[in-house]
């Protein structure tokens, strides 16, 4: 009899510990080959039920799961230093992620700035926003990248915390410093002046731009329903203390 | 025969993974199967544990993976890198003296 229950489960315990897909991938394509040689040994030597026995020699799928994405934490700086990756590089590194983004979009901004005739200087932003028929569209072009540069922060964030296969609960402080930042931190375009300053920013109505600090928030919550939770804690713990049978690392016999 | 895990074996999956890959590359079954052949049957490897391990020792650069066939069949190989040389000769190094020590202090309980 086939034993149909390994691979799968294992690639449900890895996908509830969040392990990234291309992990996953190699993950699961090395056990299958590992069953299929302890298979055609255990069929050699005349077992009964070779599959589930090379299956019970592999161990228990959460806890393999549990060591490997485990590796996979320990493998990455992100991993290792998440406080720091993720809890204080977005408030140190963020503004300046943002700032950075927001300058390669606007470059764009800036040649079309000078294919309507406002000249290259420091102040041509500032002179095209004068004009009544080119402020409109600079106003929403300013917008549009402002909201990419923060959007892409975040998600440059989230990415790498889910690469490192992190519990979802390290998206929270990247969630909240950038919500924050976007709270602060505000590319603005007027009539006459465009700046980036430290504000409240306002919105269409007057009132606090509550949808900017809300940009990455939306990101982060659709990376925390995207990372699930693993389903059976008792498995990590299992894991943890590596006392789960067969899925230990390294055995000293008894005579 | 009964298995254990005593703590003290912390470590020493490291040295024997990459003291079996310094001789040649070789995939996780078979990694898994040397040490238990090489050892006597005294020291086995848990079979699915090998692959976290050798996925660490190749983030960490002392092990490298190709895919290779042999036999008709494709497998994953691990060989060591030069690190990997580096990290075996001061794993031994640590080994040797460790056992030296334990010996000596052993020897002298006996005595």
């Amino acid at each position: 009899m086939r034993d149909d229950f390994f691979l799968p489960a294992l690639r449900e315990q890895l996908a509830v510990r969040g392990c990234p897909r291309p992990a996953a991938r190699r993950i699961l394509r090395e056990a299958a080959e590992h069953l299929e040689d302890l298979e055609l040994t255990a069929r050699n030597a005349g077992r009964e039920n070779p599959s589930a026995e090379a299956a019970g020699q592999l161990g228990d799928p959460a806890v393999l799961a549990e060591r490997h994405v485990s590796a996979l934490r320990l493998a990455s700086w992100w991993g290792r230093h998440p406080l720091v990756g993720l809890g204080l590089l977005p408030l140190l590194a963020g503004p300046v992620l943002w700032l950075v983004l927001l300058g390669a979009g606007m470059g764009g901004g800036a040649w079309l700035v000078i294919q309507l005739g406002f000249g290259g200087s420091s102040n041509a932003f500032s002179l095209a926003a004068g004009h009544p028929a080119v402020f409109p569209w600079l106003w929403v072009g300013t917008r549009m990248m402002d909201v990419a540069a923060l959007a892409l922060t975040t998600q440059l964030f989230c990415w790498r915390a889910r690469r490192a296969a992190l519990d979802r609960r390290w998206l929270l402080p990247v969630g909240a410093v950038l919500s924050l930042q976007g709270l602060w931190l505000v590319a603005r375009l007027q009539p006459h002046m465009f700046s980036i300053l430290f504000a409240l920013p306002r919105g269409l109505l007057g009132q606090f731009d509550w949808a900017r600090a809300a940009i990455p928030l939306l990101i982060t919550a659709l990376h925390w329903t995207g990372a699930r939770r693993a389903v059976d804690p008792s498995a990590s713990g299992a894991a943890r203390s590596g006392d789960a049978a067969g899925s230990s690392t390294l055995f000293l016999h008894e005579n | 025969m009964a298995k254990t895990n005593p703590s003290f074996l912390n470590g020493v999956p490291e040295l024997l993974v990459l003291r079996l890959l310094s001789r040649r590359a070789m995939y996780g079954y078979e990694i898994v199967q040397e040490i238990r052949l090489q050892t006597n049957e005294g020291l086995t490897f848990g079979e699915g544990c090998i692959y976290p391990y050798l996925h660490y020792l190749e983030a960490e650069k002392f092990v490298r993976s190709r895919r290779q066939e042999v036999g008709g069949r494709s497998r994953n190989y691990y060989e060591l890198t030069a690190a990997g040389h580096k990290r075996l000769a001061r794993l031994t190094d640590e080994w040797a003296r460790v056992a030296t020590a334990v010996a000596a202090l052993m020897g002298g309980q006996h005595a």
